[in-house]
């Protein structure tokens, strides 16, 4: 069932929405003046969504939001904390062989209003010169190749070259919204803060597997700007903080929390969690991060249901492996504690849910792949880490 | 003595006055005096306050050269409080900023204090203190308790730097705070008698002062905090000690102390068995090692929170002795009751900011029209309310009362940018259909007719039913009313209750009598408990339109009335017993009650067999909020939907009232009965358990003298129920039920 995705703004809705043939439902990311609010799947008949009380069934779907949104425009209120001197930026997308993708991610960098940031592309390992291309032929991308194979080397690599204060990461498979780097740049006026992500939505769900994606790994948390720190939050669990698609950090994280693990995250046998890992070594730092829902960045969805279920498997390996490096570097005596929490509380009810074919579940593929993937991840690690020191020791010999 | 003297000729120097005290800190000392080198702004001079100093402090000040006027003032360790007052006194300039010794100042600072200064005090106001964040240094691999602190200070810096924030006498800290050198005097400076907790003190002061108290966000400076763990445990018996000061020098501001809140557990034993305390408290110390080694953040700062609480109390008891002593001690706090200041938002923001900012309470009850919105309470320890702290309130703690009242009190002028062209997310006010029912009572309807078209409401209609009427008197004042008119030519208030329904244009229906008067605020009220959509009937409060003869007294205060209280009840029939379901009068009374269409049309309609004017008078409402209630529905008495009622004058009126109503109770009983719907068990118990003692036992009281009431009426009731059988019977007979 292939759905629509829409970005509607309350203040300028059509009548109803033509010219969805092709699809079954319409999924709307809900706008209150240009902010977003809320999000809604709404039935499409005959090639027609919402014919009667468009704007009713969204101001529904938008809720609570919304309505505190509309009351504080109508006091006058400005809810975020002031914003301070915006810090210098560089965008950096870190990519590997997807000159396609990339072609839509850089376009839409180049539609980001110009307040003097930076665009770095790293390109991991490259098998053939078109990404080199791709970069050459937009005038303000600077190119920089790094030929140690992992996204979290490729995220250190941005971070040694940026020359702006913050880095703000985008997947090479996504498209942020014009509105994208000035949000997530607006939370850093509070010091203590060294991280904001933002909310990722589907760019696209024409297929099983990008809706099957968006329903169980969904990258969405929600339309509430949230700060997270230690207090609040245990910083073994950074799941729902955000995901390294759609985030900015300072640069002086590199000497006061440390680079991201070179171990971890794709392009090495860990697949995932390098992002969660520096969340989590934030956190434990006594810093904060800030999700930032208005910093909306659309991303492309693996097509087929085999990437699907070897995302799933990454992330179980990515989730474990990074608890194994919290666990071994870091002395987080608590790591045990936690995944079985987790175990409990969620993966075993959504194996037991799946099990009994309850509406709506996971399927079970893809519950059984997360769950291979969380038996394979501490191995992983220490595999992966003989890697990089092998790789590092290779560097080190003289030539 | 080098003291380089620039006031003559720099003319860039602010008449601010610096006054550091400090106490065997040289290292820490020299940083900060470095960092008020590099000042963009100089001030006036720097007065440093040796403390009992012995490692060479004022020597090394002596011999070396500042580019800024230094005064050293060396006087015996006396306390970090006398040290800043003796300061104070040698300083010459306007404005005196208190750094501590472990503060290291941004080159910006002293130029943002005196910014901030720049803007007078507001009138009646003695001058302005004005805090500036002293945020803890970074330092890598700190451990828990470091990580805390920090996050402590930095949340506490975070929340001042807020919009509308309401500042307290904790507010008050004297690592970076600057204030005129008069209002110091004026109040009498630090108490120096205090070892901890001074600024809290000076604090309290300056408020009980009418000073202001103002935030810097851009002078920052850092504070290299050098305590520990256990220096924050011996500073939390410091505080105790402090607070205990602070408490009995200031009883008003008692609530807000700590110690207000009394001893936990672990403080209890603080009081009877010190030593004993002391030595779990050192093994809990331990454990706590031991809990950060394992990485259990949470585990640990529920044990840092229990043993800093042992601590302080231990603090609390040394000063106060006993445990009466702290009970007298927090016996002396005044009675919170404070008048709050009522304020119409109707007005507009704007309005009401500038009752606030020219009223200064200290406390506000907000209303919307005639809804309650909220209130922001009087706090002891803070300052008075201005009108920066209104809209905080409203954005942030009473957002959802907000937006049940705006539909119906109309958004309000002067707020947000452009009011009108927002389109309203919210459900407007529904429709509303009123329906009185009326039988040759022109005068009363007059009134009761007058009282419904004052009603504030935007979308309703009036129906009378005019019930077999005697000539047109009705008729005529109903052409001269907006009002529909309707005739129902077969007698029974109920027959004239469904006409009026099948009349009615819109979902909700709501009815009233023709002897009673609505609030303007009735409809509204009715409608915000509907906008709950399940709530399917809507009872209000009946009061008394007036209390002018002994029938209308007795009436009202000594029979109750037919008011249900004030409280607002929600009757659902899982949460009640059969007893409940069957006394079903508690739950409201046919002059003030409202149901939506779908459940009238569900529920079948009143049963005309009850009907007043028949000789089963009157039970009509309750056998239909009866038939609500047990058909799953739920009925919400809401007293805030108000109605007066014209009480019966005459003692004889009043009797045949009171007749009918046991009648109409007793119809209604065996009603039930016959329906069999409640188990008939239950009815029987219900009449014989509960309704005959109470009808007796008022007599019985009557006879002995002990009721209110003149027997005769007392008597009324059983007589009416004494007829119940017959009038059924009768009801039933004539076919009146179709």
């Amino acid at each position: 069932m292939p759905t629509a995705v829409l970005d509607l703004d309350l203040r300028e809705l059509p009548d109803g929405l033509d010219g969805l043939d092709a699809y079954d439902r319409a999924f709307v990311l809900i706008r209150w003046r240009g902010r977003p609010v809320g999000q809604a799947v709404l039935p499409v008949t005959g090639g027609r969504a919402g014919t009667e009380g468009l704007r009713e069934t969204l101001i529904e779907a938008a809720g609570w939001p919304l309505r505190e949104r509309w009351l504080h425009d109508h006091l006058g209120w400005d809810a975020a904390p002031p914003a301070g001197p915006r810090p210098s930026a560089t965008v950096a997308v870190c990519t590997r062989d997807r000159p396609e993708d990339l072609r839509a991610c850089l376009a839409a960098l180049m539609r980001l209003p110009d307040d003097g940031q930076e665009i770095l592309v790293v390109d991991n390992c490259p098998a053939s010169g078109e990404t080199e291309r791709l970069a050459a032929s937009h005038g303000r991308v600077r190119y920089v190749r790094e030929d140690r194979p992992g996204l979290d080397v490729a995220r250190n690599r941005a971070l040694r070259e940026a020359r702006g204060e913050v880095v703000a990461f985008t997947d090479d498979d996504a498209a942020p919204d014009p509105g994208w780097l000035r949000a997530l740049l607006a939370g850093f006026g509070d010091r203590q803060v060294l991280c904001v992500t933002g909310l990722t939505l589907p760019a696209e769900l024409e297929t099983a597997a990008q809706e099957g994606f968006e329903r169980y790994g969904g990258f969405g948390r929600g339309f509430t700007r949230t700060a997270f720190d230690s207090r609040s939050h245990d910083p073994l669990v950074t799941g729902g903080i955000g995901a390294g698609v759609n985030m900015a950090v300072r640069r002086s994280v590199l000497h006061e929390i440390g680079p991201f693990d070179e171990a971890l995250d794709a392009g090495t046998p860990t697949r995932s969690g390098g992002d969660h890992e520096l969340f989590t070594r934030i956190l434990a730092a006594g810093y904060r991060i800030v999700y930032e829902p208005e910093a909306i960045n659309w991303h492309r969805h693996r097509r087929t249901w085999e990437e699907l279920r070897a995302t799933l498997y990454g992330y179980g390996v990515g989730v474990y492996a990074a608890w194994t490096r919290s666990l071994l570097v870091e002395g987080e005596l608590s790591v045990p504690a936690a995944a079985w929490g987790w175990f409990l509380h969620g993966q075993l009810r959504r194996l037991a849910v799946s099990l009994l074919r309850r509406p709506g579940s996971m399927p079970l593929d893809l519950v059984m792949a997360e769950l291979r993937g969380c038996a394979a991840g501490p191995f992983a690690y220490l595999r992966s880490r003989r890697r990089v020191s092998a790789h590092l020791r290779a560097e080190a010999r003289p030539a | 003595m080098s003291v380089v003297d620039l006031s003559a000729i720099d003319l860039s120097v602010i008449d601010l006055s610096v006054i550091i005290p400090t106490h065997e800190r040289r290292r820490s000392l020299e940083r900060t005096l470095t960092a008020l080198s590099a000042q963009t702004s100089r001030p006036l001079e720097v007065v440093v306050v040796a403390d009992g100093c012995t490692d060479g402090t004022a020597d090394w000040l002596r011999s070396t050269e500042w580019p800024f006027a230094l005064r050293i003032v060396e006087q015996p360790a006396a306390g970090a409080a006398a040290a800043r007052n003796a300061g104070a006194r040698r300083a010459r300039g306007g404005l005196l900023l208190f750094l501590d010794d472990d503060v290291e100042p941004t080159p910006e600072l002293i130029a943002a204090h005196a910014e901030a200064h720049r803007e007078g005090p507001g009138p009646g106001e003695p001058g302005k203190a004005v805090a500036g964040p002293a945020l803890p240094a970074v330092e890598s691999g700190a451990g828990f308790f470091r990580l805390g602190q920090r996050a402590w200070w930095f949340e506490l810096f975070r929340e001042m730097g807020r919009a509308g924030h309401r500042f307290t006498y904790g507010d008050v800290l004297t690592g970076n705070l600057s204030l005129p050198a008069a209002l110091f005097t004026r109040i009498g400076g630090f108490d120096p008698g205090l070892r901890c907790r001074e600024d809290f003190e000076l604090g309290a002061r300056l408020l009980a002062a009418g000073a202001a108290l103002a935030f810097a966000p851009r002078a920052v400076a850092c504070h290299f905090d050098g305590t520990d763990l256990d220096g924050s445990l011996r500073r939390a018996r410091e505080e105790g000690r402090g607070d205990v000061a602070i408490g009995a020098r200031h009883p008003d501001l008692l609530p807000a102390l700590e110690l207000s809140r009394g001893p936990s557990t672990l403080g209890g034993i603080a009081f009877g068995l010190p030593a004993l305390g002391d030595r779990i408290a050192a093994v809990v110390r331990r454990g706590l090692d031991a809990l950060e080694a394992a990485r259990l953040r949470r585990p640990w700062r529920g044990l840092y929170g229990a043993l800093r609480g042992y601590w302080y109390w231990r603090g609390v008891a040394s000063e106060v002795g006993t445990r009466r002593a702290l009970r007298d001690l927090l016996g002396k706090a005044p009675s919170m009751d404070r008048e709050e200041l009522r304020i119409d938002l109707r007005a507009g923001i704007a309005e009401a900011e500038a009752i606030l900012d020219r009223e200064r309470p200290h406390g506000v009850r907000l209303l919307h029209g005639g809804q309650e919105i909220g209130s922001i309470p009087c706090r002891p320890g803070a300052e008075p309310l201005r009108g920066i702290h209104l809209r905080r309130v409203l954005a942030e703690r009473l957002p959802v009362p907000l937006l049940r009242a705006l539909p119906f009190e109309g958004p309000f002028p002067g707020a947000g940018p452009e009011p009108a062209a927002l389109p309203h997310p919210l459900p407007q006010p529904p429709p509303i259909s009123v329906v009185v029912c009326t039988r040759d009572r022109t005068a009363l309807l007059e009134r009761c007719l007058r009282s419904l078209l004052a009603l504030e409401y935007p979308a309703y209609e009036v129906i009378v039913v005019d019930n077999a009427p005697r000539d047109d008197a009705t008729a005529r004042l109903a052409a001269a009313l907006p009002v529909r008119y309707v005739r129902e030519p077969r007698p029974g208030l109920d027959r004239a209750r469904n006409r009026g329904i099948a009349e009615a244009r819109h979902d909700l229906i709501a009815f009233t009598d023709d002897d009673a008067r609505a609030d303007p605020g009735w409809l509204s009220a009715l409608a915000r408990a509907f906008a709950d959509p399940e709530v399917a009937a809507v009872t209000g409060l009946v009061a008394p339109a007036e209390l002018e003869t002994p029938a209308q007294e007795y009436f009202e205060l000594a029979y109750g009335g037919m008011g249900k209280g004030r409280r607002p009840r929600t009757f659902r029939r899982e949460r009640m017993k059969p007893g409940e379901l069957l006394a079903i009068q508690a739950a409201g009374v046919g002059a003030n009650m409202a149901f939506r269409r779908a459940v009238l049309a569900a529920a079948g309609g009143f049963d005309p067999a009850l009907d007043v004017g028949t000789p089963a008078s009157g039970g009509g409402d309750l056998d239909m909020f009866h038939r609500v209630v047990a058909g799953g529905w739920t009925l919400r008495y809401e007293p805030a939907a108000l109605v007066w009622h014209q009480h019966r004058r005459e003692m004889a009126a009043l009797f045949r009232q009171l007749r009918d109503d046991g009648r109409s109770f007793g119809v209604y009983l065996i009603k039930r009965w016959r329906e069999g719907e409640v188990p008939r068990s239950e009815v029987a118990r219900f009449a014989l358990l509960r309704w005959c003692p109470w009808l007796a036992g008022r007599i019985v009281l009557g006879l002995l003298g002990r009721h209110s009431m003149p027997p005769r009426l007392l008597w009324a009731n059983l007589w009416g129920a004494l007829h119940a059988p017959w009038a059924y019977v009768a009801t039933h007979r004539d076919g009146r039920h179709d």
